[in-house]
C-alpha cells in the first residue's frame, strides 16, 4: 500500500468511526431536540431538527417531578452515603489486612462472601427490617448503604493495602503517632488511587440506583420520580423528554468535566472488583 | 510496632466494628432472614408475632402451652386482653421482647396463618412445576377472536389464509368465509352488507317494527339472538323453528315475511361463521417464559455486547485520531441510569422509529420487545466493555505486534496469534461482568415494560421474583427463587471463569 493511500484509508475510517458515534449517540440527541419542541411539532415532525424553541417543557417538568427537592434528595444520599462506605471500608479494611491471624482473614473471607448474593436474597427481609427501624427515608436509606455498599470497597481496599509497604505507618508510630493519627494522616492519603475508584465505581451506584430506593422509600429519588413521571406523562411526549434530559444532565456534566477519571476509575475497579 | 496485646486488640476493634457491623445489620442479618423465609408460606404482611388474637384460640394454641410459669407471666405482660371484643391483643414489641416472644411462640409450637414453615416447598414447587404456567417456557394456544364480539372487520391476509382457511374442512365452511370477506389491499375485508348491524337492521328497519310498532322490540331481540345462538351451534332446527314461529305470530306481508327469512338466513350464518373463526382461527405459540427470556436476554446480551465492545476498542485502537473523545461518547450511556437510558429508549420507540419506519408497534410486538431490550442494554453495556477491552489492548507490548508486523504478518493473523491469546484476561473479566449484569437486570425492563412484560414474554428472573414479592404476597417463594437464582449465578460463572482462567497466558 502506498503511503498515500493508507493515509486517505486512514482518514476514511475517522470519518467511519466519526458516523458510528454520531448514530450511536442519536438517541439521547434525539431526545434532547425533542424536548424544547411543542408538543404539536413532536407528533407531526419528530425527526426535523426544532424550529420553534420552547422551555415550557423544562418548566413543567421541573415542577411535576420537585426537580430541585428531588436533586437534593439524590445528592444527599449520594454524598452521605459514598463518604461512609468510604470511611468504613478503608477503616475496617486497613487493619484486616494489616492484622495477621486467623480471625481477621475469617472477616475478611465474610465481607467477600457478599460480592455473589444477589440482592433480590435480602430485598424482602430488608424492607421489614427498614419499617422496624423506622429508615423509610431518605436519611434512613443513607447507613443501608454504608452496609451494603462495604464488601466491595473493603474487598478492593484489603486487595490494595497488601501493596503499600507498611513502613511508613511504622515510622509515624514510632514517632509517636496514636492509630487514629496513622490512619487519618498517613495511610488514608496513601490509598488515594483506590478511594478515587471507588467513590466514581459507588457514587455512580448510588446516583443510579433504582431497586432498594423503590422498595424502601419509593418515592423522593431522581430515579423514581423520573418513572413516576413518565409513567403520568405517557402521552404528553414534550414533558416526559425535557424530564429525561434534566434527569441526566447533572450526572452528564460531571462525566463531561471528569470523564478521564470515571473512565479510569471504572476499568480499574473492573479489573479489581 | 509494640503495644500490649489488649490494646491493639482496641484498636482493631476500634477500626473493624462500624463497618462490620452496618455489613452485619443489612446484609448478614437480612441474609439469614431471607434463608428463613424462603422455607416459609409467608405473604410479606402478616406480623410473626399476631397483633391480635381471639381469647379462646390466644389460651388454647400459645397460653396453655408455655410449660414455665415465668414465660406466661411475660406473655401476659405483652398482651392484654380487651374485654371490648374478647381479643387479645399485644403492646408494641421491640429488640429484645421481640425475640423472647418470637421464642416463646417457637416454644408453644404456634404459627400463625400465612407465615408458616413448610421445608422445602417453595423449592420444590418450582422444581415441579407447581408455579405460574408463565414462569417455565411452554407452548399456549392463543385464540385470536372470541366469538362473543363482533367479527373483525379487517383479518390480515396471511392469518386469514394460513391459520383460518386452510384449516377449514368442507367446501361450505369456505364458502361461508368467502361470503363474508372478500380480499383488499392485502387483507380480507368483511363486506359492508354483511356487517352485523347492516343485517340486523333488515329486520329493525321493517315497517312493523320501526313504524307501526306492532311488532315489539323484545320480540325482535329474543329473535335475533336465539338465531345468533342457532348459529354458533350450526343448529339449523333451532333456527327454523325460531324464523317460523317469529313469522307465524307477527302480522307480515308475505314480501316482508320472505325478507324476514332471507335476513335471519344471513344472521344465521353470521352466527356460524363466529363459531367457525372463534374455534378455527387459534394458533399454537411458543413462550419463552420466565426462565426462558432470562437465558435468552443472558445469551444474547453477553454475545452481543461483548462482540460490539470489543469491534470498538479494536477501531478505537488503531491510533486514530478522535480516540479520546469516541471513547467518551461511547462510554457515555453507561454513566446514565437504567431507568432514563430504558425511558430515552421507549421514547426513540414511541417517536422517532413509527416516524423512520412507517412500523407503529415496537415495544408491543411480543415478537420485536425480547430483541428490543437486549439491544438497549447492548447499547448501554457495550461502551463499558470497550474501556476494558481497550485497557487490555494497551496491556499488549508494541514491540511484539511491530515485529510481526515487520515479518510480514497481516492484520487477521496478528489478531489471531498474538492479540487475541493476550486479551483472555480481559474476556474473563468482560464474560463475567455481562453474565452476572444480565442474570440480575431488573430496572431496564421494569422501566420499559413493567407488569405488561408477561403479556410479552419479557419478565426476567430478578422482575419475577420483585412482582412474587411485593405484588403477589408470596415473599417466601420469591426468596426461595432468589437462592435459587444465586445458585445459578455461581454456577454459571464459576464454570465460566475456570475455563476462561485456564486459556490465559502469562507474558
Amino acid at each position: 500500500m502506498s503511503p498515500i493511500r493508507r493515509k486517505r484509508l486512514r482518514w476514511l475510517f475517522e470519518a467511519f468511526m466519526i458516523l458510528v458515534a454520531i448514530i450511536y449517540i442519536y438517541p439521547a440527541l434525539f431526545v434532547l431536540t425533542n424536548a424544547v419542541k411543542p408538543e404539536a411539532d413532536i407528533k407531526l415532525h419528530p425527526i426535523s431538527l426544532p424550529t420553534t424553541v420552547t422551555l415550557a417543557n423544562f418548566a413543567k417538568a421541573w415542577t411535576e417531578m420537585h426537580f430541585a427537592s428531588t436533586l437534593l434528595n439524590t445528592a444527599i444520599i449520594t454524598v452521605f452515603g459514598v463518604a461512609g462506605i468510604l470511611l468504613f471500608s478503608s477503616m475496617a479494611a486497613w487493619k484486616l489486612a494489616r492484622t495477621l491471624g486467623r480471625l481477621s482473614w475469617l472477616l475478611y473471607l465474610l465481607f467477600a462472601f457478599a460480592l455473589v448474593i444477589p440482592f433480590q436474597i435480602v430485598m424482602v427481609p430488608i424492607v421489614s427490617l427498614a419499617t422496624d427501624l423506622k429508615l423509610s427515608t431518605i436519611w434512613g436509606i443513607i447507613p443501608m448503604y454504608w452496609g451494603l455498599g462495604c464488601p466491595l470497597a473493603v474487598f478492593m481496599y484489603h486487595g490494595f493495602v497488601k501493596g503499600v509497604p507498611r513502613e511508613l505507618e511504622e515510622a509515624a508510630a514510632i514517632d509517636g503517632g496514636g492509630q487514629v493519627f496513622v490512619f487519618a494522616r498517613v495511610v488514608f492519603p496513601l490509598l488515594k488511587p483506590i478511594t478515587a475508584t471507588i467513590l466514581i465505581l459507588d457514587a455512580l451506584w448510588l446516583w443510579n440506583d433504582f431497586l432498594l430506593p423503590l422498595v424502601v422509600v419509593k418515592k423522593g429519588t431522581l430515579q423514581l420520580e423520573q418513572m413516576h413521571f413518565y409513567g403520568m406523562f405517557l402521552r404528553e411526549y414534550g414533558p416526559a423528554a425535557a424530564s429525561l434530559i434534566l434527569s441526566a444532565a447533572p450526572i452528564i456534566v460531571l462525566y463531561l468535566a471528569l470523564q478521564k477519571f470515571i473512565i479510569r476509575g471504572i476499568a480499574a475497579g473492573a479489573v479489581k472488583g | 510496632m509494640v503495644q500490649p496485646r489488649w490494646k491493639s486488640a482496641l484498636y482493631f476493634a476500634l477500626f473493624v466494628l462500624p463497618g462490620l457491623a452496618l455489613y452485619a445489620l443489612f446484609f448478614l442479618y437480612p441474609f439469614g432472614q431471607g434463608i428463613r423465609i424462603s422455607f416459609t408460606d409467608w405473604d410479606g404482611l402478616t406480623p410473626r408475632i399476631p397483633i391480635s388474637m381471639a381469647k379462646a384460640d390466644f389460651e388454647s394454641q400459645i397460653l396453655n402451652r408455655l410449660p414455665r410459669a415465668d414465660e406466661r407471666s411475660f406473655l401476659l405482660s405483652i398482651y392484654h386482653l380487651d374485654p371490648a371484643d374478647n381479643q387479645y391483643k399485644r403492646y408494641a414489641a421491640t429488640g429484645l421482647t421481640r425475640y423472647r416472644l418470637q421464642h416463646l411462640l417457637r416454644v408453644a409450637g404456634f404459627q400463625p396463618e400465612g407465615y408458616k414453615v413448610v421445608g422445602f416447598a417453595n423449592y420444590l414447587r418450582i422444581f415441579t412445576g407447581g408455579v405460574e404456567e408463565r414462569f417455565y417456557p411452554h407452548v399456549f394456544t392463543q385464540v385470536n377472536y372470541n366469538a362473543d364480539s363482533d367479527l373483525p372487520a379487517t383479518i390480515p391476509r396471511g392469518d386469514f389464509e394460513k391459520h383460518f382457511l386452510a384449516r377449514l374442512s368442507t367446501p361450505q365452511d369456505r364458502e361461508l368465509a368467502f361470503a363474508f370477506y372478500s380480499l383488499q389491499d392485502d387483507v380480507y375485508r368483511l363486506k359492508a352488507r354483511f356487517d352485523e348491524f347492516a343485517l340486523e337492521d333488515r329486520i329493525w328497519l321493517l315497517p312493523e317494527v320501526a313504524v307501526k310498532k306492532v311488532i315489539s322490540s323484545e320480540k325482535v331481540d329474543a329473535l335475533l339472538s336465539s338465531v345468533k345462538t342457532a348459529g354458533l351451534q350450526k343448529d339449523q332446527a333451532a333456527f327454523n323453528v325460531a324464523v317460523s314461529d317469529f313469522v307465524a305470530s307477527s302480522p307480515l306481508s308475505p314480501a316482508e315475511a320472505g325478507e324476514v327469512k332471507a335476513a335471519t338466513e344471513q344472521i344465521y350464518k353470521l352466527g356460524a361463521l363466529k363459531g367457525l373463526l372463534a374455534s378455527t382461527w387459534v394458533q399454537q405459540r411458543f413462550e419463552m417464559g420466565v426462565i426462558g427470556f432470562t437465558i435468552f436476554f443472558t445469551i444474547f446480551n453477553v454475545l452481543f455486547s461483548n462482540l460490539i465492545g470489543f469491534l470498538l476498542a479494536l477501531a478505537l485502537d488503531t491510533g486514530i485520531k478522535s480516540q479520546k473523545v469516541l471513547r467518551s461518547v461511547f462510554f457515555l450511556p453507561n454513566v446514565l441510569s437504567m431507568i432514563v437510558v430504558a425511558l430515552v429508549w421507549s421514547f426513540v420507540f414511541y417517536n422517532l422509529l413509527p416516524a423512520l419506519t412507517g412500523i407503529d408497534k415496537w415495544m408491543g410486538d411480543p415478537d420485536k420487545a425480547p430483541w428490543l431490550i437486549v439491544m438497549v442494554q447492548v447499547w448501554q453495556q457495550a461502551g463499558y466493555l470497550m474501556v476494558i477491552y481497550l485497557a487490555g489492548l494497551s496491556n499488549i507490548p508494541t514491540d511484539v505486534l511491530e515485529a510481526a508486523s515487520i515479518d510480514g504478518t497481516g492484520f487477521a493473523a496478528r489478531l489471531r496469534h498474538i492479540t487475541l491469546p493476550l486479551l483472555v484476561p480481559a474476556f474473563t473479566i468482560c464474560l463475567f461482568l455481562s453474565l452476572s449484569n444480565s442474570l440480575k437486570s431488573f430496572d431496564l425492563m421494569y422501566a420499559m415494560v413493567g407488569p405488561s412484560g408477561y403479556a410479552l414474554g419479557t419478565i426476567p428472573f430478578v422482575m419475577d421474583i420483585f412482582f412474587d414479592a411485593f405484588a403477589k404476597k408470596l415473599a417466601g417463594l420469591a426468596t426461595a427463587k432468589a437462592i435459587l437464582l444465586f445458585i445459578a449465578i455461581a454456577l454459571i460463572t464459576g464454570v465460566q471463569l475456570s475455563i476462561t482462567k485456564r486459556r490465559e497466558v502469562q507474558m
